[in-house]
This record gives C-alpha cells, sequence and structure tokens, in this order.
C-alpha cells in the first residue's frame, strides 16, 4: 500500500472501532436495561 | 497476468479455491441448520426459514473476519499468502451468502404485507431500525463484489479501486451494529454478540499487530550516511548486501517518502517502489523468479532494473539509483519515473559465501 493508504486505513479503523465500541455500549446498556 | 482477454483466468488454485469456498459455505449450512433444529426447540423453535436465514447471515459474518483477517495473517505468516492470491473470491461469495439472507428476511418478513418489501424495509418504525445497517452493508458488498474484476481496477485505476475497496471496512461496521441491535430486538442470548465481539476483537488485534510492527520497521534508524563526496549528501546507506537474501529485498522507509525495494540478485542489486502498480502489493515481500521481482499478492512481474513488467505487459513502477561501496548499498532516495532504467549496482560474491 501507498503510504496514504496506509495512514487512511489507520483512520478508517479508528472510526469502525469507534462504531462498533458504541453499538456494543448502547447493547450493553439495553441489555442492561431490560433486565433490571 | 496473461496475454489474452478472458473473463475469469481459471486455473488450477482457482479451482481449489473456489471448491474450498462452495465446500466450507454448504458444510457451515448444513452444520448450522442440524445444529439449530437440535437446539432451538420447544418455545424457542424457529421456522426452517428463520433458520436458514441465520445460517446464512452467520455465514456471510464468518467469511468477512476470514476476508479481514487474511491481509494481515499474510503479513505475519507467508503461508498465508496463497489464501490472499484470490482472496476477492471470498469477497463476492460472501456477498452472494449475503445477499441469500437479506432475500430471505426481506421476503419472509416484508413479502406478504400490502407494501412493496423494500419500502415496508424503509419505512419500519423506531430510532434506527437494524436492518438498515443490514442493507448498507449489503450495499456495499455488492458495490465490491461488482467491480472485484480487474476490468474495474484497469477503468478506475488502481489507486480509485483500492481506495474504492476500503470500503470493505465501513461494511464490516455496519455488519457487526446489524448484528448487536438486530440481536437486541430478536434474539435474547448473548451468543451473537460474544461472537460478533470475539470476531472483531481478533480482527482488530491482528491489524494492530501488523501495523505496530510495520510502524517499529518504519522508524528502524538508518545507518549513519557514510557517501563518496562525489554522491549528492542525500544518498543514504541502506544497509548491507549480506543482509539481503539471493533473488529477495530488504524494504527500507525512507522519512516522508513511499518504502523502497532493494533487490539482490546475480551479484547485482537493484531498487523499486514498494508498491506494485496492480493492487499495490508489497513489492519487497516477494521475490525474484526468472529474472523478475514477483509481486507476492497476485504475481505481477517486473524487471528489476527498469521497473517495466516483461512484454507484452506495460505497467511500470519508480526505480532508484543505488551504488555498492565494498558492501554497503547507497540509494539515491528522489524516485525516478515509473519504467526508468537504471544499470544495477554489482558487487563482488563474498568469498565467504
Amino acid at each position: 500500500m501507498t503510504r496514504y493508504h496506509r495512514r487512511v486505513h489507520v483512520w478508517v479503523w479508528l472510526a469502525v472501532s469507534l462504531s462498533v465500541g458504541s453499538a456494543f455500549a448502547i447493547w450493553l446498556i439495553a441489555l442492561r436495561g431490560s433486565a433490571s | 497476468m496473461s496475454v489474452t482477454y478472458a473473463p475469469v483466468k481459471w486455473n488450477r488454485n482457482k479451482r481449489v479455491y473456489d471448491a474450498f469456498i462452495v465446500a466450507g459455505v454448504a458444510g457451515y449450512l448444513v452444520l448450522f441448520v442440524a445444529a439449530g433444529a437440535l437446539v432451538w426447540t420447544g418455545e424457542r423453535a424457529v421456522s426452517a426459514p428463520v433458520l436458514l436465514m441465520r445460517a446464512l447471515g452467520t455465514c456471510a459474518i464468518v467469511m468477512l473476519h476470514v476476508v479481514l483477517c487474511l491481509g494481515p495473517l499474510a503479513r505475519l505468516d507467508r503461508r498465508f499468502l496463497p489464501l490472499v492470491y484470490n482472496r476477492r473470491h471470498i469477497g463476492v461469495a460472501t456477498f452472494l451468502v449475503a445477499l441469500g439472507h437479506s432475500l430471505l428476511a426481506v421476503g419472509y418478513y416484508h413479502g406478504f404485507g400490502a407494501l412493496n418489501p423494500l419500502v415496508s424495509l424503509l419505512s419500519l418504525p423506531g430510532p434506527v431500525p437494524f436492518e438498515w445497517f443490514g442493507l448498507a452493508a449489503l450495499a456495499v458488498l455488492f458495490v465490491m463484489a461488482a467491480t472485484s474484476h480487474d476490468f474495474w481496477q484497469k477503468a478506475l485505476g488502481a489507486s480509485a479501486w483500492k481506495w474504492l475497496h476500503m470500503a470493505i471496512y465501513p461494511a464490516y461496521a455496519f455488519l457487526v451494529i446489524h448484528v448487536l441491535l438486530g440481536a437486541l430486538r430478536s434474539e435474547p442470548n448473548l451468543l451473537y454478540p460474544l461472537f460478533v465481539g470475539a470476531g472483531f476483537a481478533t480482527v482488530a488485534a491482528l491489524h494492530l499487530v501488523v501495523g505496530l510492527r510495520e510502524r517499529r520497521a518504519d522508524r528502524g534508524p538508518l545507518v549513519p550516511t557514510r557517501v563518496p563526496l562525489e554522491l549528492s549528501p542525500e544518498w543514504i546507506d541502506v544497509g548491507s548486501v549480506d543482509e539481503i537474501p539471493e533473488n529477495r529485498a530488504k524494504v527500507v522507509c525512507l522519512p516522508g517518502r513511499e518504502r523502497v525495494a532493494v533487490f539482490r540478485y546475480a551479484g547485482r542489486v537493484s531498487a523499486v517502489t514498494n508498491v506494485c502498480a496492480h493492487q499495490r502489493g508489497p513489492l519487497g515481500e516477494g521475490k525474484i523468479v526468472d529474472g523478475c521481482i514477483s509481486c507476492p499478492w497476485h504475481g505481477w512481474e517486473y524487471r528489476p532494473h527498469d521497473g517495466c513488467s516483461p512484454p507484452p505487459f506495460e505497467e511500470r513502477i519508480a526505480t532508484y539509483r543505488v551504488r555498492v561501496e565494498g558492501r554497503r548499498i547507497l540509494l539515491d532516495p528522489t524516485p525516478l519515473a515509473p519504467g526508468t532504467a537504471v544499470e544495477p549496482a554489482r558487487y563482488e560474491e563474498n568469498p565467504d559465501d
């Protein structure tokens, strides 16, 4: 990959991790809400 | 590479590869449906279409994880490289399996109402229905599957094609969100979220390990340069000839520039860009076969001294000027225009070898 692709790769991965992390957080909050 | 055009250049490797994909998908579906019929019984029993829908959906997610893991795995262990060679076949198969899941889901849940099934899907109540994320992921997978052929790579240009195909990551995020929010709605057990969580952790960890390893390698100290006075002070010492195995390369990271692959072959040293013109593969991880640098990803070939593909092919990559002083390799970090011929640097074979 070119260095630009590598750099974008890192940022895309950060965005994916944030999105997936948020989805897990929402899932956990909703799960705890439904359990209580 | 081949001389004549054929829609798919079938060879034994591709047939075996695709046979494994088909057998793997079929085996997974059969196992999932059989296990599901045994596990989901009584109150939790599900109908055959729902069982198949789940089998197809989970199969697509497993395949997407495989696709995403292959890249970093091949960087960590060269034995995975043959699987990268036809990775796009798994990508297309992933789209087809996901399409099967989507058609079944739309038909089953939205196909029997007064509304058009797609209208019904898009007008679901709630803040953000999980189905929309699945649809978004499917749309991205479709674009990638449709443009996976080399025809599109040629039409779009290698760089634009690469940018487009990095959309695999947003598609992955959409799919994970689809599963998590879907699990909240219809599947009260923890199985799917835990599997997807473990999958995400694996994919993320592999990318992180490879990224950190490459970063460390890129930041490795270059040897203090002692270049002869007649050369420009920009020339740098990139190491010893003895560091490079015969017909292999050393990859050098130049600050603020592209990586350079310095090849040693037949008593000579040549340097070219590390970036393949085809899919931006790492040429420096390839080797010289029959006098040509062979890209480890798809076998595209370049002559080491001028960066040109052998006739009748027309691909060209940037070359660099090199010299060998004693056994030290000196490199001019300014890339030459793609296809520029450079006299290879020669060195004396080590008498100890």
